[in-house]
């Protein structure tokens, strides 16, 4: 019991760590759409040196490790370039974005991939031009599966954050080493930081569990 | 680059063997409890069913990072003496448990519940029902899963370096420390990584082509 009440009391030194955890993976998601929209029209572009681009980037985020990822932007490229210090902030947000853009570039390929190809070619044969197909017949069908992959991509960036406390960020996972070197206490600041990334990824998946079924029904009932 | 290589070849080579051993050894032993796991998840007992339910999720739904931490301190504060390396392996064999036992969960429910009825009428063993009726159903869906979970965890053995765990990252610290090439040794373990991970996901690849074929026969 009486740890318990330890976890407690320590919940609200963490929240600071919390909230800027939070902050780094929303707007690193903002980024990664943004960012993975722009993959996808490289990708589909026709032109082959963009499109090679596009998958290359794809390739080097699958196989690179998200520390490897993070310690290139934030100790190398700047050491390389001679750029001095630079924000642990935002290259985190830039580090996560760029990952996170990677992984839903490849979810809303397979969607499109998906979607069968005579609707394109009746639009076109009903005179609608490119942008009006994608706005009024492509788009909506994919927002059912997009929805849920934005929502699932936040806790996929939360449950990488931790990357965060290595460049010197203070997240969730920092303030808790620096309650443990305060309160000589190894064990409860850690398991208090495990309880909130549990609770904050757990409902995040079971958000994005609700949205998909809840869209999927919806498109179905049409 | 050339001369960082000769002089400090030898260490980054050590390192990839360590994160080579502890993802190989972890994977393996990760395998065998998501094998373990997996019986009781299929459960129709709610009892078996929920002490795994809750492993699985808690592995899932907390950082990897946080989860060796623990594992350190549980560790300190119990005053038991291993290994770092034997912690860091025991961790990534506790976090591949749980996505495999899901991956495998989600293999046993495709395969409908008849055929085992049927087996039973049959007269074939619990043995041969799985050898012959179970696994080769398993397999198509499971293996080219099983394998990017490989990489994934190849991948987030990285963030063991933060646990001063003899691996490749960590490797990659040691020689900056020396030597302050910052970019080119990141540059150098960056592009190990994702030989290791790519070539990983290449096989992966291709034994879902190579399983569709021989599942839908």
């Amino acid at each position: 019991m009486s740890i318990a009440v330890e976890i407690a009391e320590t919940v609200p030194l963490l929240l600071d760590g919390l909230v800027i955890t939070v902050a780094i993976c929303g707007l690193a998601t903002l980024f990664a759409l943004v960012a993975s929209v722009l993959i996808l029209i490289a990708r589909r572009s026709g032109r082959r040196w963009l499109s090679w681009t596009a998958i290359g980037y794809v390739s080097l985020m699958r196989g690179l490790p998200i520390v490897i990822l993070i310690f290139l932007m934030y100790f190398g490229l700047p050491a390389l370039l001679d750029l001095g210090r630079v924000s642990a902030f935002w290259i985190g947000v830039l580090a996560l974005g760029m990952n996170g853009a990677a992984f839903l570039s490849e979810v809303l390929r397979g969607a499109i991939a998906r979607l069968p190809a005579g609707q394109t070619e009746a639009a076109w044969a009903l005179g609608l031009g490119r942008v009006r197909t994608w706005r009024l017949i492509l788009v909506p069908q994919l927002l059912p599966v997009a929805l849920p992959a934005l929502a699932g991509e936040v806790g996929f960036l939360i449950k990488a954050s931790p990357v965060l406390s290595l460049i010197t960020v203070v997240d969730l996972t920092r303030r808790s080493q620096q309650v443990t070197m305060q309160t000589f206490d190894p064990l409860v600041p850690l398991l208090a930081a495990a309880l909130l990334y549990f609770l904050l990824i757990g409902s995040i998946a079971l958000f994005a569990r609700w949205l998909e079924q809840r869209l999927a029904k919806r498109v179905a009932g049409r | 680059m050339i001369e960082l290589l000769i002089d400090y070849g030898d260490d980054i080579l050590a390192g990839l063997l360590g994160t080579l051993l502890i993802v190989g050894i972890g994977f393996l032993l990760g395998t065998l409890g998501g094998a373990l796991l997996a019986v009781p998840l299929v459960s129709t007992s709610r009892f078996l069913r929920w002490p795994a339910r809750s492993y699985v999720e808690l592995v899932r739904n907390t950082p990897f990072l946080i989860q060796a931490m623990l594992l350190f301190a549980l560790f300190g504060v119990l005053r038991l003496r291993l290994d770092p390396m034997a912690i860091g392996t025991l961790s990534v064999a506790i976090y591949t448990a749980a996505y495999m036992a899901e991956i495998l969960r989600g293999a046993l429910h495709s395969v409908p519940q008849g055929q085992s009825d049927a087996a039973r009428a049959l007269g074939l063993g619990r043995v041969l029902h799985f050898r012959l009726i179970l696994l080769p159903q398993l397999l198509p869906f499971a293996l080219p899963a099983s394998v990017n979970l490989l990489a994934t965890v190849a991948k987030e053995s990285a963030f063991l370096s933060a646990v001063s765990v003899a691996e490749l990252t960590f490797a990659g610290q040691v020689v900056i420390a020396q030597t302050f090439r910052v970019f080119e040794v990141w540059a150098i373990v960056g592009a190990l990584y994702l030989l290791l991970v790519l070539s990983v996901l290449a096989a992966a690849r291709r034994l879902e082509r190579r399983m569709r074929w021989t599942g839908t026969e």
